[in-house]
């Protein structure tokens, strides 16, 4: 176990470098594309241009600006954000709980309504649970979330004026003023990662199910919420983690749409601005923090699937 | 995946192709084929439909709810909502069909080379791996950052962020069938590389490859309609169904339809999409249903 | 290696198998399993009537898909969906277990009437201990015992069936196991009770090595002997049950087609589906083969597709067309404690034991 994990770890070490490179070069695709963000949309003539490049070392050639961007950028220093001329690390940090609240609410939301649903429907395979989570899943998966949020403002917040249509709180004013910001946003976000939840539960428990081990549970004598919830689930488990963190995944990918529907100043939006405005290192600093949020919550799945999984414990 | 070189006799040579089995048509595709049947048809007939003008810009008739004259209404600038969701219907399954279309080509390409090939693997396995790491459609934002926003970009983000995913069922299948047997037999008797790989060894992953690819058909549906809700996909004034709703979100309050109509066309579109993947996933391998669809 | 003659067991055979009105410890009677099919319901399980004695070894023998391993679950109520029991009584110990409450059975299960499944692997579960799994039947059943106590109760019955280094074991998964010690866990689980009075053992050394498998089966005598209890073994493995079994249930398409204790059906086979089994089988001596089923030509019919007459028609070689074909033979008792179910067993000529040579071929 230990071995595993601590390999595990290390290999966390290359994927950030892999990261970075990969955000460098793909950012930089557009030779000279960043100082268009600079300039904006006034009008400048070329010897500015010409200064703007040689003042970012934006001239000299591509190996030479990663070798020097990739040991800042390892301290946490993406630079100034064009847009708004404060460090990158200091907009992400003001901007990271938000995405972080509305992430891990959805996420346990989540798991709270898609497994048992998942569950629920494996045993009663074929039962009307069955078929209405299986139409609410499809549903939930085809419907763009940001449309969903729409349709949530104008049922909670326009009609029935229940809940406040955009905007966030710190849950220093309070935690209904911060609560009743991110519920319409965790119910957008959620509705398409339980479907998948839903789905990947239901075939999972389907698949152990059918398994001779569950028969020999039944065989013993145990009652059938043991042969469920002890056995059947326990092995679902090793599947459903996997699923759980590739959902957080696509979770952390969604919020980037969801923030924009509701006008939450998380790192999602961020992102979205500094693409439109072509501000990239704050479009680097952003989508790195994103992504390192990911690598992390994928490196937490693998450690709880080898809790789950005993034959990884011991052959790593 | 589609099939255990295990399980063929010790006699045949070859493994039993897709194709040769017979594959009973399920419900879930036919329902699937009924839903998108209709938005096809739309996306096709757009452009020969004169009188609807998605561009038109008429400000007295603006904002106004379902009629006679303009059966989905008008939108703020008093252009025929009508005429804009058909010829959404065009932007998006084009983009859709577009990227698959460029995924299928690179994934299986690349797939195939990276599989065979343990050299090429080494980098090819490696880059495609490694852009899966960004969490959900983060990367196309990247992309479109740098080389910004329009149709054919939207179509290269949305390929980069899938093929990825195409190129690692290839070579999955690939691999599972270099070392088999029949491979073996095969090349002792002079078969080429090419020969074997494009006529035994690839329709093994025509099954797996195509649930996949209409999984992913709908995917860029939505990533394409994300994008340009975000301002990243088809620069305005063309008609996406995602920029519809994006220009709809100041009026959420007064034209519900603006809204609305939009979003059940993606809706219904990915539905059908993703009902045609599973029933493809059932057709070509009962062993897998049930399955979810990353 | 054990002999492979049967006559070890004549005595207890010829006892318990002759005197049917002594009361048997469990009785089926017309039992009937019906699964869904494509059209219209599939009888796996048709008319079948087996009376099992207290303490003797019933051996079940057949190809598969015969509707064995059905009939075992049958009797533990864990016939798999969709499959359902459409008919017929499970009397055990007189009580019926087809009329008993869920909570009812359950308390039978694992500790009463036991299962040992073919593969050990796939039948413990890979992600407990082998102690949880055993000790779990006694939190199960006997919930007034300790923890403690159910550990050291789990140690002693872990020595019993011949593990090394119980105490050790407890704390391993099963993928740490070998094969035969995974199936000496198995019989662990199903004795822990230590009141068990049916043990059905379904091709419980199948999936083991030759060598292992010899072990195995004397284990399971030893302790069938020791805890005084009855067992049904089933196999498609005739050599298994020359071995070991007091009497013989031979099965067919999900019927019962002969029944008689062991050492009359190997002296003396009446039905010619019977026969084709001995003929495949290998004599003292000779060591055991895979696939000696292969002697009988043809297959199995397929049971969504039976003719009315019987079903052994199509592979047999001493049909008489019209009234085989047409008519399902019923089970009729040949002399005391034979039944055969073969309208011609009077017509065949008598038994004769295959040479050495060409079993040994």
């Amino acid at each position: 176990m230990l071995e595993y994990a601590l390999r595990r770890v290390l290999a966390f070490i290359p994927t950030i470098f892999i990261t970075l490179t990969l955000i460098f070069f793909i950012t930089r695709l557009v030779p000279g594309s960043p100082i268009w963000a600079l300039i904006g949309h006034q009008s400048v003539d070329a010897a500015q241009i010409d200064a703007i490049t040689k003042e970012l070392g934006l001239d000299r050639p591509l190996i030479t600006q990663y070798l020097e961007w990739l040991p800042r950028v390892l301290t946490g220093d993406f630079g100034n954000s064009i847009f708004y001329g404060r460090p990158v690390a200091q907009i992400v940090a003001d901007r990271f709980p938000v995405t972080l609240y509305l992430t891990t609410i959805a996420m346990i939301v989540t798991i709270a309504i898609g497994m048992p649903l998942g569950i629920v429907a494996a045993i009663r395979r074929g039962g009307v649970t069955d078929y209405a989570s299986n139409t609410f899943s499809s549903l939930g998966m085809a419907m763009p979330s940001f449309w969903l949020g729409f349709l949530l403002i104008i049922g909670f917040s326009v009609l029935l004026n229940w809940l406040p249509s955009s905007g966030y709180r710190s849950p220093d004013f309070g935690i209904w003023q911060w609560l009743s910001r991110l519920i319409l946003p965790v119910i957008a976000q959620s509705l398409a990662q339980i479907g998948l939840v839903v789905r990947m539960t239901r075939a999972s428990m389907i698949e152990v199910l059918g398994q001779e081990y569950i028969t020999m549970a039944r065989a013993k004598g145990l009652s059938e919420s043991r042969v469920v919830l002890k056995h059947a689930l326990k092995n679902a488990m090793i599947q459903i983690v996997t699923v759980i963190g590739l959902t957080f995944a696509l979770g952390l990918g969604g919020s980037v749409i969801i923030e924009n529907v509701f006008a939450l100043p998380g790192l999602g939006q961020l992102i979205t601005i500094a693409a439109v405005r072509r501000d990239y290192p704050m479009l680097e600093g952003g989508i790195f923090y994103l992504t390192l949020v990911a690598l992390v919550v994928n490196l937490a799945v693998d450690l709880t699937y080898a809790f789950f999984n005993p034959r990884i414990r011991y052959t790593g | 995946m589609s099939s255990d070189p295990a399980s063929t006799r010790s006699g045949d040579l070859l493994p039993p192709h897709v194709s040769a089995r017979r594959i009973r048509v399920n419900g879930m595709f036919v329902t699937g084929c009924l839903i998108l049947a209709p938005l096809v048809l739309m996306a096709l007939s757009a452009s020969y439909l004169a009188f609807l003008d998605p561009l038109s810009i008429n400000a007295p008739e603006k904002l106004l709810p379902p009629s006679w004259a303009h059966p989905f209404g008008t939108d703020h600038f008093g252009r025929d909502v009508l005429a804009r969701t058909v010829h959404g219907a065009q932007i998006s399954l084009r983009v859709g069909f577009g990227s698959t279309l460029l995924t299928a080509l690179f994934g299986i390409l690349l797939g195939t080379v990276s599989g065979w090939y343990r050299w090429a693997d080494a980098i090819i396995g490696r880059v495609s791996d490694s852009l899966m790491i960004f969490p959900g459609f983060v990367l196309a934002i990247m992309i479109l950052a740098a080389i910004g926003p329009s149709e054919l970009n939207v179509v290269i983000s949305v390929t980069v962020l899938y093929a990825p995913r195409v190129i690692r069922t290839v070579r999955a299948s690939i691999i599972e069938f270099r070392d088999a047997e029949f491979v073996q037999a095969a090349r002792t008797v002079g078969v080429g590389d090419f020969r074997l790989l494009f006529l035994h060894i690839l329709p093994n992953a025509v099954g797996p490859v195509m649930v996949q690819l209409s999984f992913g058909f709908a995917w860029a549906v939505l990533v394409e309609a994300g994008l340009s809700f975000l301002g990243l996909g088809t620069p305005p004034p063309t008609p996406s169904w995602g920029s519809m709703i994006s220009d709809a979100r100041d009026f959420i309050r007064s034209a519900w339809w603006l809204i609305t109509i939009p979003g059940c066309m993606i809706t219904l579109a990915v539905l059908g999409l993703n009902l045609i993947g599973d029933g493809l996933r059932d057709m070509f391998d009962p062993r897998l249903q049930n399955r979810g669809n990353l | 290696m054990i002999a492979t003659t049967p006559s070890r067991k004549t005595e207890v055979a010829a006892e318990s198998g002759d005197s049917p009105t002594s009361g048997p410890l469990m009785e089926i009677q017309a039992l009937e399993v019906r699964f869904p099919g494509n059209r219209g319901p599939v009888t796996v399980i048709d008319q079948v009537d087996l009376a099992i004695n207290h303490g003797e070894i019933l051996g079940l023998v057949g190809e598969s898909g015969c509707g064995k391993s059905m009939l075992a679950r049958s009797i533990l109520g864990l016939v798999p969906t969709p499959g359902k029991i459409t008919g017929g009584r499970i009397l055990f110990e007189r009580d019926d277990l087809l009329n008993m409450s869920t909570q009812a059975m359950r308390q039978i299960r694992g500790d009463r009437i036991a299962i040992v499944l073919q593969e050990p692997m796939t039948s413990l579960d890979p992600v407990f201990t082998v102690g949880n799994q055993i000790t779990e039947v006694l939190a199960t059943h006997r919930p007034e015992m300790t923890r403690h106590e159910r550990r050291a109760r789990a140690i002693q019955m872990m020595e019993q069936v011949g593990i090394q280094f119980p105490a050790n074991r407890l704390s391993q998964y099963p993928h740490e196991l070998s094969g035969g010690i995974r199936q000496r866990v198995m019989i662990a689980i199903a004795l822990i009770c230590g009141d068990v009075r049916l043990l059905v053992a379904d091709e419980p050394t199948t999936a083991l090595d030759v060598t292992i498998q010899a072990q195995i089966l004397e284990l399971f005598v030893q302790l069938q002997a020791k805890h005084s209890m009855a067992m049904l073994l089933i196999t498609h493995d005739l050599s298994v049950i020359a071995q070991t079994a007091h009497r013989v249930a031979v099965m067919y398409a999900g019927r019962i087609v002969e029944v008689a204790g062991a050492v009359p059906l190997f002296d003396g086979p009446l039905h010619p589906y019977t026969r084709g089994l001995m003929h495949s089988l290998p004599r003292a001596g000779a060591r055991p083969r895979k696939s000696r089923m292969a002697a009988i030509p043809g297959t199995v019919p397929n049971l969504a597709d039976l003719p009315p007459g019987c079903p052994f028609f199509d592979r047999c070689a001493h049909r008489a067309d019209d009234l085989c074909l047409e008519t399902m033979p019923v089970l009729e008792q040949a002399a005391r404690g034979h039944w055969v179910r073969c309208h011609r067993w009077r017509d065949l000529a008598p038994y004769e034991p295959p040479s050495p040579q060409t079993a040994a071929s």
